[in-house]
């Protein structure tokens, strides 16, 4: 995993507070700013940031390739569906299930942490599918609604959906960066690059990893709960497609795994792009999608911000 | 009376089964060739089920025959992707690997839905009942399993005793010393994807014949064939087909216990069960 640069800057350039500070102000005049529908793919970008930062958490740090990130969206979004569309909760407490469900659900996967790389990948995507089998399938119906679907209105505007979606985005990347900066980090980046090492150097590293992806599937559930709310609709279909889990991994990596900042960047970009992109591409989205993900593994393959940042370095170098 | 009712899920579960371990063969093969996962692998399924279906609706030809003009063109289309594509990242870390390979499917399946449309596609081949063990069966269920059967037994024997079979499995033991013997590892390795290729097509082929295929169709093989690599254990080319006809029966009878759709799920809770209880596979240690 070498190829994999790691964000840890020695130390912290003074305009980081400030350039945070003046990202809040913006995120919090955009409603003013934006009509609805531009406020609508401002959600989407917040809502791709936190399962990018989320899936980076996670994958990023650990190696463990999670192939299931749908899984965690869909089950947060039936956790909150439900419980509105049910139970009649109000929607604080559905989101607050959004992040139960998918938490709970994922300690069945837990113990496809024994194994690495492909076995863990393929054993998570299965974790998505049975997911999705499951909420569609008429055992869970009287629940659920089967294929069917269910209708959801909260009573949540554009903006409130928005500034939810924000504040979620905002806390996914502070915890990643929290993570990221204390030992936790250092533990799950060695788990990376030599899982056995680590554990004879008494680094606990099931409960790491563990701990790591119990956390990331929270977050994407939260995101997945209100993104329900946001469709206003939901079916199996369309909340546990694996196209969902393409596009996260495609932002991680495309901004730099192992990063705090590079899936942010990756996942702001790219819907962006891929926003601006979709009149002319119609069906040729995924092939676009699925061809750029082939190609920044090929070319670029620890991400644009960490090689943006070395090129930076090197012209600091050479007093530039 | 009872005795068919039990035998009948049973026959159609040998069937689907051998289908499934010919699949898994090809998925296995190419991992224990170059340690890589081929996420594209039920993409290549969906592929050789589209090529049967076109040479049957437009040029009528048989699907028994069409194999043989699939087989050979899914062997070079294997080539092609890893030369192009998964040889610049197998010597690499898992996850460049996985993530090149889930890009190719996700990149195959559109292609396929804008070419082929998402409609249900299948070819009516031998659908007439045919007695069998006082079951009846559609006829096309043994010759399924027989050329299934045929096709595992025949890429077992080629691995075996063939100078190309012994290439491959000397890339896969010992790359330095291969080379050192003068072989070209990195055709090789290209041979041994396109055989896994041709195994996944030629399993599309008898696909399109038993079941139904369409573009999506490549994400539950994929789920088939690695629950069933897992139960053979992975890299273990053999244990591929016993693994495919336990698969085959224990979702034939499932479906028939609770309904086809959580039949599907099957695979899937099996790979998390194996994990867990044995990830070396039900026949020991291939490495």
């Amino acid at each position: 995993m070498t190829a994999v640069a790691v964000a840890r800057a020695p130390r912290r350039p003074a305009w980081r507070p400030a350039l945070g500070l003046l990202v809040l102000a913006i995120v919090a005049a955009l409603p003013a700013a934006l009509s609805p529908y531009g406020l609508s793919v401002a959600v989407t970008v917040c809502f791709y940031v936190v399962l990018a930062e989320a899936w980076n958490l996670f994958s990023g740090y650990t190696g463990y390739v999670n192939f299931g990130s749908a899984g965690f969206i869909g089950l947060g979004a039936y956790g909150c569906a439900v419980m509105i569309w049910k139970f009649g909760w109000p929607w604080p407490a559905a989101l607050a299930a959004a992040a139960v469900v998918p938490t709970a659900v994922s300690l069945v996967a837990l113990p496809a942490l024994r194994v690495r790389g492909a076995y863990f990948a393929i054993a998570m995507l299965g974790f998505a599918e049975t997911a999705r089998v499951l909420c569609g399938s008429k055992y869970l119906e009287p629940v659920t609604n089967g294929s069917v679907g269910i209708p959801l209105t909260p009573g949540l505007g554009i903006t409130g959906l928005f500034y939810l979606m924000a504040a979620t985005a905002a806390a996914t990347v502070a915890v990643t960066y929290a993570v990221a900066r204390g030992e936790a980090g250092l533990r799950l980046l060695a788990i990376r690059e030599n899982e056995a090492a680590s554990r004879v150097l008494g680094i606990e590293t099931t409960w790491y990893k563990g701990a790591a992806l119990l956390t990331s599937a929270a977050l994407t559930g939260v995101a997945g709960g209100i993104f329900a709310i946001f469709l206003a609709y939901i079916e199996p279909d369309a909340v546990f497609s694996a196209s969902l889990t393409l596009q996260t991994m495609l932002m991680a990596a495309f901004g730099g795994l192992g990063t705090v900042f590079g899936p942010v960047v990756g996942a702001v970009l790219l819907t962006l792009v891929i926003q601006a992109l979709s009149t002319y591409l119609l069906q040729w989205d995924f092939v676009v999608v699925g061809a750029v993900l082939i190609a920044i593994v090929l070319l670029i393959p620890e991400g644009v911000l960490p090689r943006l940042q070395r090129r930076f370095a090197h012209w600091r170098h050479r007093g530039l | 009376v009872h005795l068919a009712l039990i035998l009948e899920p049973v026959l159609r579960g040998l069937s689907a089964g051998a289908l499934y371990g010919l699949v898994a063969m090809g998925l296995t093969m190419i991992f224990g060739v170059m340690r890589v996962i081929n996420v594209a692998h039920g993409e290549l399924v969906m592929l050789g089920g589209y090529g049967a279906y076109f040479l049957w609706t437009v040029w009528h030809i048989g699907p028994i025959a069409g194999l043989a003009l699939v087989i050979p063109a899914a062997f070079l289309f294997g080539m092609l992707i890893h030369l192009l594509l998964v040889e610049r990242v197998a010597s690499q870390a898992e996850i460049s690997s996985l993530m090149v390979t889930f890009g190719l499917s996700i990149v195959l399946w559109s292609l396929a839905q804008i070419a082929f449309t998402a409609n249900f596609r299948s070819i009516r081949y031998l659908g007439q009942a045919v007695n069998i063990l006082g079951v009846y069966l559609p006829a096309n269920a043994p010759v399924i399993f027989g050329v299934s059967l045929m096709l595992s037994l025949l890429t077992s024997a080629v691995l075996a005793r063939t100078p190309l079979g012994r290439a491959i499995r000397a890339t896969s033991q010992n790359e330095g010393l291969a080379q050192a013997c003068g072989i070209n590892c990195r055709m090789v390795r290209a041979a041994g994807f396109g055989i896994g290729t041709a195994l996944a097509a030629a399993g599309g082929v008898l696909v399109a014949v038993a079941f139904v295929i369409y573009p999506q169709i490549g994400l539950s093989y994929i789920g088939k064939a690695f629950a069933v690599a897992v139960l053979g254990g992975m890299g273990n080319v053999t244990g591929a087909l016993a693994g495919g006809l336990i698969l085959g029966v224990v979702e034939s009878i499932g479906a028939e216990v609770f309904t086809a759709q959580i039949a599907q799920v099957f695979a899937w809770a099996l790979i998390f069960v194996m994990l867990i209880v044995r990830p070396t596979g039900l026949f020991g240690a291939p490495e």
